[in-house]
């Protein structure tokens, strides 16, 4: 059924005692496209013959390709949705640290954007947004577009800061980042599968705040895994810009249980910033990379660099001095720019991590209240959920978990929510390791599918 | 469809506690939270954790609230659903309820 069907349809029925979720019950296919949820929006005054509102969307990562997705389902098809995105399909970053130990391969975190324009009705754009005019409320493409928006989502995720001497485009290919998912994803994992045994492996870990904080020890992890397996004799070393990590205690407890973290042998070993961890610069010739005080070679080097906003956010004046993107959490609306919404890494979301899950979240408030602003009515109160798993080992899995409200028109945790998975919990971690991959499967499905 | 859309409305109004017409902002607010990790749809290829889509109000309801006190075991479910309030429950699996599966 089509909306316009379906909007036909309940004014020949009568819309008064209709009620969120009525049309559930037709448990059709094109319920993916005409949501119940969604379908209750169109009852209110339709904007008649006027011209649809048009949302354009900048970035299809986790933030960016959820907000068009349920903005077309919070107004029942009744906005109309582009997402401009130069990528032809999308690897994830979640996931990849499992590719990269080689538990799964890259297909597995390979989505298209095939249903969100055939199921969803969303215009996908294959190109690079180049600028931002908010006055003429208007992006312009590289390939020489003009598109006119009456709100715009900015969703650019991350972009690298110049923190690490020598570590320049061209190093990238010799010492991938691998915090965009991609090529550098499935190059990192190559050069692990062509070091011999007995190397090192470096990581470089970036200080605060950065997407995905327990991202790093995960990759620490899913390495020392692969290592363990077929080139026992080598080891990670991290070098951390901070003095601690997401989920430390249970990473600790996980690498003593499995890597002998702790021990002479241990497989990790970890640097903090207070033992001379942070990176400084790089050699790339030597395959050395240089701290204050003292230098490491490695046979495989992994550089994840400090970060901020991505380009078009800089370029656009959507960020302060910090580098990222100050917004109002009721819609996420930018505060420096009016109609442009900003959402995921790029923007200043704390105490919400910068992760895909917590990107997913916040897209979803954003474009609830975004159909309500063009819809002319009332607000709606936020809330907001992150939830993380990392794996240890594949049957080792790890979470933390928090539930979040607006408190004086800040994102705020809700007290005695959330936490960390309770540690000595065999039981508990096997069935996590399930849940991660499980995880992953329905965001990317709420996402992409 | 309309005879089976009818009697959803009939159950709606009665466990609801909405006024006839009023949209359940609360429970979709709340709810679309979960998809994250519970599935919008039962083809996400993920067999756990349980899609909720659907699912009785009640029976999401108590089972919310058991997490919350920590009756009923769970590795996860227990800190998210300290996170709401009763009213916040009822309307989400008003919510799940009302919703279709795929």
């Amino acid at each position: 059924m089509t909306g316009i069907k379906r909007r036909r349809f309940l004014k020949m029925v009568g819309a008064a005692p209709v009620a969120g979720g009525l049309l559930g019950g037709c448990g059709d296919k094109s319920g993916q496209v005409d949501s119940p949820d969604a379908a209750m929006e169109s009852i209110a005054p339709a904007p008649g013959k006027q011209a649809k509102a048009h949302v354009v969307v900048i970035g299809g990562g986790f933030g960016g390709t959820t907000a068009a997705k349920y903005i077309r389902k919070f107004s029942a098809n009744g906005v109309d949705v582009t997402l401009v995105e130069p990528k032809q399909s999308f690897v994830t970053c979640p996931g990849s640290n499992w590719v990269i130990g080689g538990l799964r391969d890259i297909n597995f975190i390979t989505h298209s954007y095939a249903p969100l324009q055939d199921k969803h009705g969303v215009s996908v754009v294959h190109d690079r947004a180049t600028s931002i005019d908010p006055d003429a409320q208007t992006v312009t493409l590289a390939g020489g577009d003009t598109l006119k928006y009456d709100r715009l989502v900015v969703s650019p995720g991350i972009a690298f800061r110049d923190n690490i001497e020598g570590y320049t485009t061209a190093a990238m290919e010799k010492m991938p980042h691998a915090w965009h998912g991609g090529p550098q994803t499935t190059l990192l994992r190559q050069q692990l599968e062509a070091m011999p045994d007995g190397g090192t492996v470096i990581m470089a870990a970036p200080p605060d705040p950065f997407r995905c904080p327990p991202g790093p020890p995960e990759r620490a992890s899913m390495i020392a895994g692969y290592l363990q397996k077929y080139k026992p004799k080598s080891k990670v070393l991290i070098l951390d810009a901070k003095d601690k990590f997401s989920k430390q205690g249970l990473f600790i407890e996980g690498w003593t249980q499995h890597y002998g973290y702790g021990t002479d042998n241990s497989m990790i070993e970890w640097i903090p910033a207070s033992k001379d961890g942070a990176v400084r610069a790089v050699d790339v010739e030597g395959m050395r990379v240089m701290t204050e005080f003292g230098e490491h070679t490695g046979d495989v080097i992994n550089i994840i660099p400090a970060q901020k906003a991505g380009d078009i956010a800089a370029m656009s004046g959507l960020t302060d001095d910090s580098g990222w993107c100050p917004v109002n959490h009721l819609t996420w609306e930018s505060t420096l720019v009016g109609n442009v919404h900003v959402i995921g890494d790029a923007a200043i979301q704390s105490p919400l991590p910068k992760s895909g899950y917590a990107a997913n979240s916040e897209a979803k408030v954003c474009a609830a209240n975004i159909v309500r602003l063009l819809e002319g009515k009332s607000l709606i109160d936020p809330n907001w959920i992150n939830t993380c798993y990392s794996l240890i080992t594949q049957q080792h899995g790890i979470s933390v978990a928090m539930v979040y409200t607006l408190v004086d028109g800040k994102v705020a945790k809700v007290e005695g929510a959330g936490g960390v998975s309770k540690s000595d919990d065999p039981p508990g971690r096997a069935l996590e390791a399930s849940y991660a991959v499980d995880w992953y499967q329905n965001i990317t499905y709420d996402i992409f599918g | 469809m309309k005879g089976r859309i009818i009697a959803a409305a009939t159950v709606l109004l009665f466990v609801s506690g909405l006024a006839p017409g009023e949209e359940n902002l609360r429970g979709r607010t709340i709810g679309s939270a979960c998809f994250g990790c519970h599935g919008a749809g039962s083809d996400s290829g993920a067999a756990i954790p349980p899609i909720i889509v659907g699912a009785p109000a009640q029976f999401i309801e108590g089972s919310l609230k058991a997490f919350r006190e920590d009756s009923r075991p769970s590795t996860i479910m227990g800190r998210i659903a300290k996170g709401y309030t009763d009213e916040d429950i009822a309307a989400v699996a008003q919510y799940f309820s009302t919703l279709g599966g795929n």
